[in-house]
């Protein structure tokens, strides 16, 4: 990492002192108001991009959440701490000045961190076109008005779609909104506990010692405040509206899309979904048809051991089978699979079936899948609790 | 000074040049990290169905002559965590002590595999492995270690196939997903499963992982990243910090008609606890999990509180079965120093009495 070494290393250490050197004259000259000028945030993002050089990706990512949390963060904290070291202050005063900072400072930016994370994080990309469309598409015909227009006309059923989505945008809108004042109110709720923690600190030998010890205090106090609410009914409706909002939103997108990729001969989502489902389906009971054979066929491979093992707790394990019968049985139950595989493909193409030998093979086949199904140790050991 | 601050102008300088320190030592160390290794055992591929393998770790302590140990992990992280790295690893403890270990691996599902279902990961990829493990025993049944949602799996399919399973250990297992300290499960309950499953398809992994996030939003996405500046002055400590970012993020997406029966039956329906969870067409009763049952649980557990794990002593027919409260975390359970020395110790105890 050439542009981290030693001299990088220096000038950064250098530049580290000046920026405190210049802070702590201007606090002597000025009061300790002048604690809030120190570059805490721009040295670590100083620090940032010199780790972000030549580094594994970790350990980019690393340094750039570390920016962007005890850059932010623990500097934001360690201003406030700066305004009132060494003078007598309150639990109030303080909490007061770390809510003044957060709003104007990281407030907006949690709480739209926590609506994205809500939203799924980067699984599910919002979708500026959507918006966009959503704009143009209002202000094109007469804002709000248009969507709850009569369609008519040889477009009539694309317009009254596209009203859908529309609503379905406006109505996702509404539940992220109510999400994030919920989040706000955690907030609220976090300063309040802050100041109460902070008051706990107030007797003389339980004071805090440093701007990370009420850093920690207060993520203390934002936990507690975040779980009383997310563990509320309120906040399970409201979560659970904004995840089905969203998904209604992208399922009419993606609807949409399809539409469009469908008319340009694109294939489709859905198509390769029915694809995936009968492959998956087939395999299910090529599985269920060699296990009912397996099972019908070789009764005695495993019976002993499978007898000796039953429930009763602390049994040894069961004596070997003999090979003799065992070689039998696998031999019998090769022949069944065979025969149940055969049918399954059989009944999985039927027109070609019915086409060739209509007759004789379309009913046989039939009577194979059914009579193949699981029947005996399965359904004895069901019990409806 | 009168108020909660007791520190002084000076005080908070010391506070700031530590910190520089730490940055300017974490500037000499960061270009030495190099990308992190993981999975410290040997292991051997035994047996596969499509993505899914089963695979042997490599020992030369281990007793073949003893039950293999499968161990059955969750859908929505890696397996490597019970295999972290040298010294923090629970295979390499269970091997020391003598267990012939094995993990199932689902791999990480593709489209093509968003119709798989329960039946398909209990009765097809355990079922297939277990039946591999008895075939080299002259089927004789083997013990199962079913982790976190591999143990409602392993739970499962001890109730489908009791006579398939000798033992069974279940570790951060939830039983009662309707506990009131659970939080996953009470965001669950008004979400639309369907419609979350028929317009995603597969459930992508960034998403579950915002979910947990979002359990406690303030100390694992704040506060974990300002701790880093404790520990940028120590490589091996920063390489920890890494293999565990990897882990947690290291996630498969899971096939979206598993997550919909899961969701539906274990978290909206509670189903284990009223019997009315369905695998393909079986029915799991769990009165048929009479087998030995050694159930761990985490006492500081956010994911799988305590109670939610504990309530499967109501539900099992077992006699035989014992209880083992670790004082720890949802993590912490596989790769702390502490679970190192009381985990594998116990489960090999346990075992043994049970041979």
């Amino acid at each position: 990492m050439a542009a981290a070494g030693n001299n990088d290393n220096a000038d950064f250490e250098a530049s580290m002192r000046a920026a405190w050197e210049a802070w702590s004259q201007a606090m002597q000259g000025q009061g300790a108001a002048a604690g809030g000028d120190f570059p805490w945030a721009e040295s670590i993002a100083q620090w940032s991009r010199l780790v972000s050089t030549d580094t594994p990706p970790e350990v980019q990512a690393l340094g750039a959440r570390f920016q962007h949390q005890a850059g932010d963060w623990l500097g934001m904290m360690q201003q406030v701490a700066a305004r009132f070291a060494g003078r007598d202050t309150s639990a109030a005063e303080v909490a007061g000045a770390w809510r003044e900072a957060v709003q104007a400072g990281q407030g907006e930016d949690l709480l739209q961190w926590m609506l994205g994370a809500a939203r799924g994080g980067n699984a599910l990309n919002d979708q500026p076109w959507l918006r966009e469309f959503a704009k143009a598409a209002q202000s094109g015909f007469g804002g709000g008005d248009w969507l709850n227009a009569p369609a008519f006309g040889p477009a009539r059923e694309h317009q009254a779609r596209w009203q859908a989505l529309l609503k379905i945008q406006q109505e996702y809108q509404a539940r992220a909104e109510a999400y994030v004042d919920t989040i706000r109110s955690v907030l609220d709720d976090a300063f309040k506990r802050f100041e109460a923690k902070l008051a706990e600190h107030e007797v003389p030998g339980s004071q805090l010692t440093s701007a990370r010890a009420m850093f920690d205090l207060w993520i203390d106090a934002a936990e507690e405040a975040y779980a009383n609410v997310a563990l509320s009914e309120d906040f399970q409706r409201i979560y659970g509206e904004l995840a089905n909002a969203q998904m209604r939103l992208r399922a009419a997108s993606q609807s949409e899309l399809e539409r469009a990729c469908d008319a340009m001969g694109v294939p489709t989502r859905t198509e390769m979904d029915a694809a995936h489902r009968r492959i998956a389906e087939l395999e299910r009971q090529v599985r269920r048809l060699m296990a009912a054979a397996q099972q019908a066929s070789a009764p005695a491979q495993f019976a002993s051991a499978d007898e000796s093992a039953k429930p009763s707790a602390g049994k040894t394990a069961a004596k070997p089978a003999k090979p003799a019968p065992q070689r039998a049985a696998t031999k019998a139950a090769k022949k069944a699979t065979r025969k149940a595989v055969k049918e399954i493909v059989q009944k999985a193409a039927p027109k070609k079936i019915t086409a060739n030998k209509p007759a004789a093979r379309k009913p046989a086949a039939k009577k194979a899948v059914v009579s193949s199904k699981p029947k005996s140790a399965p359904a004895r050991r069901r019990s409806a609790k | 000074m009168k108020g909660p601050l007791g520190f002084g102008n000076d005080d908070l300088l010391q506070e700031t040049l530590q910190w520089q320190r730490k940055l300017v030592d974490g500037l000499k160390l960061l270009p030495g990290v190099e990308d992190v290794d993981y999975g410290v055992t040997e292991r051997q591929e035994v047996w596969s169905d499509g993505k899914v393998k089963l695979y042997r770790f490599v020992s030369d302590h281990a007793d073949a002559s003893k039950p293999p140990l499968l161990i059955v992990y969750a859908l929505v992280n890696r397996p490597y965590m019970v295999d972290l790295q040298d010294g923090r690893s629970l295979v390499q403890k269970l091997l020391a002590l003598g267990q012939d270990v094995y993990v199932l691996d689902w791999g990480y599902p593709d489209r093509s595999e968003r119709f798989l279902t329960l039946e398909d990961y209990l009765l097809r990829y355990i079922d297939g492995a277990v039946d591999h493990l008895r075939a080299q025993r002259n089927g004789a049944p083997v013990n199962l270690l079913g982790i976190c949602q591999g143990g409602v799996f392993a739970l499962c399919y001890s109730a489908l196939r009791a006579h398939k399973v000798q033992n069974l250990i279940s570790m951060v297992t939830p039983v009662d997903f309707h506990t009131a300290d659970n939080m996953l499960s009470h965001w669950a309950r008004h979400v639309d499963v369907d419609l979350f499953v028929d317009t995603l398809g597969n459930i992508p992994a960034d998403l579950m992982n915002a979910s947990y996030l979002m359990l406690k939003p303030f100390r694992l996405n704040v506060q974990k990243y300002v701790g880093l500046m404790d520990i940028l002055d120590d490589k091996q400590a920063l390489e920890d910090f890494l293999r565990m970012e990897k882990w947690i993020f290291d996630s498969p997406d899971l096939a979206g008609e598993t997550f919909r029966q899961f969701v539906k039956q274990f978290y909206q329906a509670n189903g284990l606890m009223n019997g009315s969870i369905r695998i393909g067409e079986e029915t799991v009763d769990l009165a048929q999990v009479q087998m030995p049952i050694l159930n761990i649980y985490a006492e500081q557990d956010h994911l799988v509180p305590p109670a939610a794990s504990k309530a499967m002593q109501g539900q099992v027919g077992s006699t035989d079965y014992t209880e083992l409260g670790f004082r720890g975390g949802h993590i912490g359970i596989y790769v702390s120093g502490r679970a190192q020395r009381e985990v594998p110790g116990a489960i090999n105890d346990w075992l043994s009495k049970r041979a």
